[in-house]
């Protein structure tokens, strides 16, 4: 890139386009890895709710697996998007809040028996852990669309 | 009245400087090696061009480590992010007419 082109101010917009282009790029990436931790996580506690107790530790194993990964990619990031960067901590509190709350769920009122209450329940409770992450997911999606 | 050009920051009105301020506009934080990839330009002048970004007042430079590899992170300070949507503003006054501002 030359360093002293005398700029038109239609050519300077155009490369601010271009330069925040390659942000509201990564910032996407951040999405996606929203939605990926949102599917994975769903999965896990249907799983755990829904599926036999056998199950139980290869799911707490993927959600441990899942939540190391998550730490690798987000420290590995060389770039940090504004409103990534301002959803970043309350998603995650939320999630840990609801996690918290669906873990409690899960330990003395989830139905033991087999039956629709248990299912419907259990899917409410995997998808309400969860929400937190599908909102950051469709924030941040939204916001790369309109800008 | 004069031009809205005599307007534009001198500072950020350079092609490098630009797309310096512009990546970091739309970020918290960049990472040093991302923004030389992403502008094409070698560590040297990129240095250069965050000195005079720095001596401004427009950039915070920060050092730290992911593991052991040193990594420099770099944003924009408020007085940067207003130059540059002063600067911006400025620019679509030149190209939409006073009447679109």
């Amino acid at each position: 890139m030359p360093e002293h082109d005398d700029m038109s101010a239609d050519a300077a917009l155009r490369e601010v386009d271009r330069a925040q282009g390659a942000v509201r790029k990564a910032s996407r990436r951040g999405a996606y890895f929203f939605l990926g931790m949102w599917l994975g996580s769903t999965g896990c506690w249907l799983a755990t709710l829904l599926g036999p107790k056998t199950v139980n530790i290869y799911v707490n194993l993927a959600l441990g697996a899942l939540t190391v990964a998550g730490f690798i990619y987000i420290s590995r990031q060389r770039v940090y998007d504004r409103l990534l960067s301002r959803l970043a901590y309350p998603v995650t509190y939320a999630f840990v809040g609801t996690t918290v709350v669906a873990a409690l769920y899960n330990m003395f009122l989830h139905p033991q028996e087999p039956g629709p209450l248990r299912a419907v329940a259990g899917v409410l409770v995997a998808l309400i852990a969860n929400a937190p992450l599908l909102y950051g997911a469709v924030r941040i999606f939204r916001a790369a669309g309109d800008r | 009245m004069s031009h809205p050009r005599h307007a534009l920051d001198e500072i950020i009105h350079a092609p490098v400087r630009l797309s310096i301020m512009a990546l970091l506009a739309a970020a918290e934080t960049v990472e040093f090696g991302f923004l030389r990839d992403t502008i094409e330009v070698s560590d040297s002048l990129l240095s250069k061009h965050i000195n005079t970004l720095e001596k401004a007042g427009y950039v915070r430079v920060t050092k730290g480590f992911v593991g052991k590899r040193p990594r420099t992170w770099l944003a924009l300070t408020d007085e940067g992010r207003n130059a540059f949507q002063d600067y911006t503003s400025i620019l679509r006054q030149i190209t939409e007419g006073p009447h679109h501002t």
